[in-house]
């Protein structure tokens, strides 16, 4: 809790950082009208660290679905550059005729010591024997962990759909990441800072998982790969009426402007692995895709069957 | 006046300013009681011959115009004697969901209810408990693909319109990192590489029993499609299983294009 309010102690400095950065003058209205869709701040997270019981669960009415318990998570810092390399939250102007964007732009994390852990107790719960007056039938499948997630550059824009016929959030979104393990731990989590525990003797793990842009003989490349566009290849977020008047969640990722080309990612992963002290270790080596282009997908999320 | 433009921003694209995308109507509350939760996630728990089966299913339709290039997925030595193959469990040069040649039904994949599970032993042992490997697949697929593979290991069946099957059951060994060139006693009618053109699904519905796996052990899936065949054995390492109403267009024509309109799509999204 103490390293929560100093994350917000951080926070709250930057916030003021920004305005003693120069004398401040008063600005005829005139002049003031050009700074429109300029407006935004920085913040940056120090010694950030949540821990505790929260619990998250995605599922049913009946109490089934995929549950994470007692999730932790924290962010170890970049000290040098806390105030040069923050998160910055921005509201830009677009041109004639297009609405203003949101944008959400993370540190580039250029040292890459700005590193993500996540860890949590997964549980998956069947519902279906519930309606017959059945047992919710639950499953400790162990622990989840994310270790040293370092992210590049990351932009999320944000904008009111442009057509007006089709209402919803549009998105623009660029990532390149690096995640040094996705491990499950099906006897618990243990230590959560190393990749290889001593103290989990059982462990499947997805090691040195890195996505970007691909490079021109598709590889994963230093730049962040643009999923999603606002300009030339926006991703809808909005609800849809089905036949039979329901409403479904909906995901749509545009296809490309005409002319042009989906941008290509690429994933790697360095190492998949299965360490156990009873069935054995077995190694599989490395895994890539090459080029991932995606020129049009969508997502109609429907209820439960 | 920033600030008020971002949150108008924000009203507008929540729908809380201007019209509804749709008639809105009320709901009474338990009506609106019932649309809780009703989620895309669906948990389903089996144990079978000594696994426990954990699968984790979004209940979802997609449609997916998408290109996969350069795919090494299991980079690893076999144990000497099994053969090396191409260096990798599964070796696809090119994999198109869509083609762009043949109008606009063509251009996207149907694909339905993706799923991931996890496979355990012991599982209810906290001691004991192991973890097998898992499995990604979709429920149905159905749409025009294109494929130009160097080795997969997996359970293959790609019929062609002679009647011709390739089948990766023929394999003499195992299907583990199979090209389509071996096949017994018989002879392929036609290589991994010189698939091109793919049909999944027919006039009968969806292909229904793709999925990948990743395991340290063989392990018995169940269906996850009632009414279809279950699936073979699924063998340690990267393993890709797909029999299901799969035909070759033309075996050894070059992959179809799958490019993006040059005309704006008429449907709306979601349409």
């Amino acid at each position: 809790m103490r390293r929560f309010l100093h994350a917000l102690l951080m926070l709250a400095a930057l916030l003021g950082c920004g305005g003693s950065m120069a004398a401040l003058q008063g600005l005829p209205d005139q002049e003031l009208a050009h700074v429109h869709g300029r407006d935004g701040f920085a913040f940056n997270l120090r010694g950030f660290s949540l821990d505790g019981s929260l619990s998250l669960r995605l599922g049913d009415s009946l109490g089934g679905g995929l549950s994470l318990g007692n999730i932790s998570l924290s962010r170890s810092d970049d000290l040098g550059n806390t105030f040069a390399d923050p998160y910055q939250l921005t509201l830009l102007q677009r041109s004639e005729g297009q609405t203003d964007r949101v944008s959400l732009s993370g540190p580039l994390n250029s040292l890459g010591l700005l590193r993500w852990q996540f860890a949590a107790d997964l549980s998956l719960i069947d519902s279906s024997a519930v309606a017959a007056g059945g047992q919710l039938n639950r499953f400790q499948a162990g622990a989840l962990l994310l270790q040293d997630l370092r992210s590049y550059g990351m932009r999320l824009d944000l904008a009111p759909n442009p057509d007006p016929e089709t209402q919803g959030i549009a998105f623009g979104l660029s990532l390149r990441l690096d995640l040094g393990a996705l491990t499950l731990r099906p006897r618990g989590r243990d230590n959560i800072s190393l990749l290889d525990s001593p103290g989990a003797p059982e462990q499947f793990s997805l090691k040195g998982l890195h996505l970007a842009a691909a490079t021109a003989d598709m590889q994963v490349g230093s730049q962040a790969w643009s999923l999603a566009n606002l300009d030339s290849q926006p991703l809808l977020l909005n609800t849809v009426a089905n036949a039979d008047g329901s409403a479904s969640l909906h995901l749509n990722l545009a296809w490309p402007t005409a002319g042009q080309q989906a941008p290509t990612g690429s994933l790697s992963v360095d190492n998949i692995a299965f360490k156990s002290d009873v069935g054995g270790n077995l190694d599989l080596g490395s895994s890539r895709i090459g080029g991932l282009q995606i020129q049009y997908l969508d997502i109609k999320l429907k209820a439960g069957r | 006046m920033g600030a008020l433009r971002l949150a108008t921003s924000f009203l507008l694209g929540c729908g809380l300013v201007a019209k509804s995308w749709a008639q809105g109507v009320p709901l009474p509350d338990a009506q609106l009681a019932r649309v809780w939760g009703q989620a895309m996630v669906e948990v389903s728990n089996t144990s079978v011959n000594g696994y426990d089966f954990s699968r984790i299913t979004l209940n979802a339709d997609l449609s997916l115009s998408a290109n996969f290039s350069k795919i090494r997925l299991g980079e690893y030595p076999l144990a000497t004697g099994l053969g090396n193959g191409s260096g990798a469990d599964i070796d696809i040069a090119r994999l198109q969901f869509g083609r762009s040649d043949l109008g606009d039904g063509a251009r996207t994949v149907a694909l339905s209810n993706p799923y991931l599970e996890l496979v355990y032993r012991n599982g209810s042992d906290t001691s004991q408990r192991e973890v097998i490997g898992m499995r990604l697949g979709f429920e149905g697929i159905q749409g025009s693909l294109g494929l130009s593979a160097q080795s997969i290991s997996g359970s293959l069946a790609i019929s062609d319109t002679q009647g011709h099957v390739l089948d990766s059951r023929l394999d003499p060994a195992g299907g583990k990192r199979w090209d389509g060139t071996a096949c017994g006693p018989s002879a392929c009618p036609f290589s991994l590489a010189a698939v091109g053109a793919l049909q999944a699904g027919d006039a009968n519905g969806p292909s229904r029993d793709f999925f990948l796996s990743i395991l340290k052990a063989p392990v018995q899936f169940p269906t996850a499609v009632a009414g279809a065949t279950a699936p073979d054995l699924a063998q340690a390492g990267l393993w890709l299983n797909w029999r299901d109403r799969l035909l070759a267009i033309n075996p050894g024509s070059a992959l179809p294009p799958n490019l993006p309109p040059t005309l704006p799509p008429l449907l709306k999204p979601g349409g």
